[in-house]
């Protein structure tokens, strides 16, 4: 099949990678080791103090990460429409570990997120996030395939505002959003009608009026957004030191492993304000270079979405993009104090070992619709060249291949 | 293909837009914030995690004549709680639990305090390395953020109240408030220094700055340490036999002073009662304040000493020049009196000042006029401070030369109605020890820098001569018979020539200026021996009320045990044998008494003669001391003398013969 390739290639002119996923696994790569210089510079001085060894989080962060790449190689291999027939058992297993997050695990700093194993703990939400694309992608190319309408309420969206109000009640409201928010996107890219994205513009208003009726410090949340230098001993304490953070960086860094903010100072260092510690490490030019890579990885991921070949792949495509880049995107925002703080990772860069493998798993499908989005131009190059060159039937060979 | 919906791939476009859009403006607000903002918000972190370390250098050592050490600083660890970040209820009540057996205080006491709430909470001073270390190992178990230990520089005071009233004490933040501690501060005090550091959250170096010489115990240069003229076991020699003082007699205070009168060295200077620095919040400032040099009070016939010496350098009188005593005289309307209200008849000077005659001196005064009492007072030292170097020194009140009645002349005779402080007395008592020759006190022996090289020593000062050298001989040879037969007989030393001069005055009431009746201050001034002074003794007994009250009975006797044992610890050889005159049942009595009075930590040599080797090395083993056995039969003779101060484990060949 690569024999065709080189063609194409050359046609286009010349290419740091040959397809869509070779270009995403490089950028993928690329943020990997970004996160692992990460990692280590944010941790190790809380590793050294309560684990007795500066290594203990870097040691964690690799393992997941060797077992991300483990799925995304399967992920990558198996065929994207065989996950669609696992789809129910793996849905009815999250949420009876949803439910086992919620009723049988001991609070963590107030949440209860991880189920706790030997040896290791994950965070069911973090797949919840995942199953969500799925439920949503195979609702929108169902409906589609049977030629109907998009629909706000149906079976597989209500099962993900089910994952979602169960990651909510943890509570965990940033992965809450992205539980729901992502196959809301989906659906809108989907087609769905003006008309309902209006209802669904009022019921998000709804919610959130509910929400801050509820709970009225959220209110002061969006206010703190707004400026936090009032209350930054308060509510407005994480965002103030997080963009400390980023500003004392300045243009070149304070350099790797010397930035100040992991002393303590800004809480969540390594996780969902990995980036502030890794601005200041950095400084804007290296920003810059990873916000550029996040960006390329979205404009490859859309690639692929719109070259996928049936509307189950293109849907799935759409979800790892939001769950990538859009993830990406807000967690960024809300690091440099754009909105409020809610628990949003960043891909491949935050420590958080579920996140990691899910994210690799994701990209391994997107991966594998990508490779069968090229299997397919390459028959389809062959029959085109074959009605142009009949002759080729007979003699396929020296003259097409080309040596690598 | 049905995928390819125009309008799907027209959705993914938009979504693309959007995403590189927010991503665009995320750029811009790193750009902002980074590059813009850059200087502003490095600043402010900067605030956050610079620390201003003040480093203080421990406070310089005290350390007596012999190197003992009388005040010392140590690093002690501290454990701190921080009350708001224990927690919840339950938190509290397992913190508690667990730290109270480890540092010994209840668990209830602790969680009671923590309860309260608050950012600091100074749970214990001074840990004990195991404590220290269990600490540590709890805090790795278990992580405790609101737990940790912080250095103290801690002043502390090894002998505790020995010598207390002479060094004083200091309060917070390493100042010196009393004693020598007061007067010495700016010697003794440690150095400051301050340095910026980088620090994390809870004031830990961080990068550079752990390098950085905050982190190094900091030795300073200024840090001095101060060596006392005081001799800490003659000082505690003093003290004991002081607080024998204190129940035999009952009195508000005993205050004693002993000097070196070659060279004016303040060898102990002790009160009763007294206070414990170490804790000093616990008693109030009347035991704590050094009654030796700022208290006056009326010297009595101790004075007369001094106007004895006034009246021979002047030539007013001789030592066998004789007075008829009245037993009574009237001087401007003031009746002065013998101590027994009797007339002593004819008498000879000599006589006058043995038994101490008020009416002879105070008609000797006349003679000798105002003028030159209060030039022999001022040039003897009173008057004015005596320049120690110990804080709130008094100066003593005289009379004004041209303002002096004749009863005053008369009461100044008898050491009255002027006031004096018991160092001023004793330096003078010294200047008649030191061949006429006035010193000037001093208690700092020397003072070294933190390199051990000398900064400043005080070495003999003399002031002035005051009395002619055979005036002085002549002098001492009376003050010597105040002790042999006269009213100091009870200072007595045997084998030794002791000299000086009791002294009995009342009381002065201060709210009436008047004198208080039946209350009086017994004293005692000498020194020994008297062919060539070693000590000056200076003995106050304040306000006795156990009955006798008078200086020969009461304050004698303190001075002459004062002098027996500091004698003996000074090696003196006595003059004549000291027990030519006792019987062998005294001599064993004797012996026994000095044997429970060995200094801290030593032993007194027994006195081994006539015993068999199974009684001497029974004797020696409940002493402590080794023995070597040369001969058999009976002990004949032994290495190490009798009545000798040696450290326990001594070893001493004993000579028998049968």
């Amino acid at each position: 099949m690569s024999k065709v390739e080189p063609l194409a290639a050359r046609r286009r002119g010349l290419k740091l990678w040959k397809n869509n996923h070779e270009a995403v696994l490089t950028l993928v790569i690329i943020l990997l080791i970004a996160g692992l210089f990460n990692v280590f510079s944010s941790t190790f001085v809380m590793a050294e103090r309560d684990y007795g060894s500066p290594y203990a989080f870097l040691i964690r962060h690799a393992v997941s990460m060797f077992l991300g790449l483990v799925l995304c190689f399967v992920g990558a291999r198996v065929d994207y429409h065989k996950w669609r027939s696992l789809i129910m058992p793996v849905t009815v297993i999250l949420l009876g570990c949803l439910l086992v997050v919620l009723l049988f695990t001991d609070p963590v700093n107030g949440a209860r997120r991880w189920i706790p194993l030997p040896g290791f703990s994950f965070q069911p939400a973090e797949f919840a996030k995942l199953v969500s694309i799925m439920l949503a992608g195979y609702y929108i190319s169902y409906r589609n395939g049977l030629g109907k309408e998009l629909n706000l309420f149906n079976r597989q969206l209500g099962v993900v505002g089910l994952l979602a109000l169960l990651v909510y009640v943890e509570p965990d409201m940033g992965t809450a959003c992205i539980v729901m928010g992502i196959p809301v996107i989906m659906l809108m890219v989907g087609g769905l009608r003006l008309s309902k994205v209006k209802w669904l513009i009022l019921g998000g208003f709804i919610l959130v009026a509910i929400m801050i009726y509820m709970q009225p410090y959220r209110l002061e949340r969006l206010m703190v957004t707004y400026d936090p230098w009032p209350y930054a001993q308060d509510q407005g304490y994480q965002t103030v030191r997080s963009l400390m953070s980023i500003g004392s960086g300045g243009l070149f860094g304070m350099g790797i492993g010397e930035g100040l903010s992991k002393y303590d100072y800004l809480p969540e260092a390594h996780t969902d304000f990995a980036f502030a510690v890794f601005s200041q490490e950095m400084g804007f030019f290296v920003v810059l270079a990873i916000l550029i890579v996040y960006m390329l990885f979205c404009r490859y991921a859309a690639a692929i979405a719109k070259q996928a070949q049936d509307m189950y792949g293109q849907m799935l495509a759409v979800g790892v993009l939001l769950l990538i880049g859009g993830q990406a995107v807000a967690n960024l925002i809300m690091v440099s104090g754009m909105m409020p703080v809610v628990g949003v990772p960043l891909p491949f860069i935050s420590y958080g070992g579920t996140s990691l493998v899910m994210s690799l798993f994701s990209v391994g499908i997107l991966v594998n619709i990508s490779i069968q989005t090229a299997r397919e131009k390459e028959k389809e190059l062959i029959r085109e060249m074959l009605k142009k060159e009949p002759q080729l039937i007979r003699r396929p060979g020296p003259k097409l291949r080309r040596v690598k | 293909m049905k995928n390819k919906q125009p309008k799907i791939l027209r959705n993914i476009d938009i979504l693309i837009v959007v995403i590189m859009a927010l991503f665009v403006v995320t750029i811009g607000r790193y750009f902002i914030l980074q590059v813009i903002q850059h200087s502003e918000m490095e600043e402010k972190i900067m605030n956050i995690a610079r620390d201003n370390v003040v480093r203080q250098s421990p406070r310089g050592k005290i350390l007596d004549r012999n190197g003992r050490e009388l005040a010392i600083s140590r690093i002690a660890k501290l454990l701190v709680i921080r009350p708001d970040k224990v927690g919840s209820e339950e938190d509290i009540q397992v913190l508690s639990a667990e730290l109270s057996p480890i540092i010994n205080i209840p668990a209830e006491t602790i969680a009671n305090r923590i309860r309260e709430g608050g950012a600091y909470y100074a749970v214990k001073h001074g840990l004990e390395s195991d404590e220290e270390a269990a600490i540590n190992q709890l805090k790795k178990d278990k992580g405790y953020e609101c737990l940790w230990m912080d250095d103290e520089v801690k002043r502390y005071y090894p002998n505790d109240m020995l010598a207390a009233n002479i060094i004083g004490f200091i309060g917070m933040e390493d100042k010196g408030l009393e004693g020598l501690e007061y007067s010495m501060d700016s010697i003794v005090k440690g150095d400051v220094q301050e340095e910026d550091v980088l620090t994390d959250m809870r004031g830990r170096t961080i990068f550079d700055s752990i390098f950085s010489r905050s982190q190094q115990r900091y030795k300073g240069d200024s840090c001095k340490t101060v060596t006392l003229t005081i001799d800490a076991t003659m000082q505690f020699i003093v003290e004991q036999v002081l607080d024998k003082a204190m129940v035999e007699n009952q009195p508000q205070s005993v205050t004693a002073i002993v000097m070196d009168p070659k060279n004016g060295e303040i060898l102990a200077m002790a009160a009763r009662p007294s206070y414990n620095p170490n804790k000093f919040a616990d008693y109030n400032m009347d035991v704590i304040k050094n009654h030796a040099v700022s208290d006056i009070y009326e010297p009595g016939s101790t004075f007369k000493s001094i106007v004895a010496g006034a009246a021979l350098e002047e030539g007013v009188v001789s030592p066998e020049q004789t007075f008829y005593d009245p037993g009574r005289i009237n001087v401007s309307d003031k009746h002065i009196q013998n101590w027994n209200g009797e007339s002593f008849g004819t008498v000879t000077f000599t006589d006058i000042v043995k038994n101490s005659i008020n009416t002879c001196f105070a008609m000797i005064g006349q003679i000798l006029t105002g003028e030159k009492l209060n030039e022999y007072a001022r040039k003897f030292g009173f008057g004015e401070p005596t320049g120690v170097e110990l804080p709130g020194e008094a100066s003593g009140m005289l009379f004004e030369t041209d303002k002096m009645l004749d009863s005053d002349i008369a009461t100044m005779s008898i050491g009255q109605s002027i006031a004096v402080t018991p160092l001023q007395l004793c330096t003078a008592m010294s200047a008649i020890a030191n061949d006429g020759v006035l010193l000037k006190p001093h208690i700092v022996k020397s003072i070294t820098n933190a390199d051990g090289s000398l900064y400043k020593e005080n070495g003999r000062e003399e002031v002035r001569r005051v009395l002619s050298s055979a005036t002085d001989k002549t002098l001492m040879g009376l003050l010597e018979q105040v002790v042999a037969t006269g009213g100091g007989q009870k200072a007595q030393v045997k084998g030794y020539r002791v000299a000086g001069k009791t002294g009995t005055a009342q009381k002065i009431n201060k709210d009436t200026a008047g004198y208080m009746e039946g209350r009086y201050i017994a004293s005692f001034c000498g020194f020994a021996p008297v062919d060539d002074p070693q000590l000056v003794v200076l003995v106050i007994i304040d306000d006795p009320t156990a009955g006798a009250f008078y200086g020969g009975q009461i304050a004698a006797p303190v001075a002459g045990e004062i002098f027996a044992q500091l004698l003996r610890y000074k090696h003196i050889e006595p003059t004549s044998d000291p027990f030519a005159d006792m019987d062998k049942d005294q001599n064993k009595k004797t012996s026994q008494q000095v044997a429970n009075t060995a200094p801290p930590g030593k032993q007194i040599m027994p006195d081994l003669s006539g015993m068999s080797i199974r009684e001497v090395s029974q004797k020696l083993g409940e002493m402590g001391l080794g023995m070597n056995i040369q001969g058999s039969g009976l002990s004949t003779g032994q290495s190490i003398p009798a009545n000798t101060v040696v450290d326990p484990g001594t070893s001493v060949t004993v000579y028998f013969k049968p």
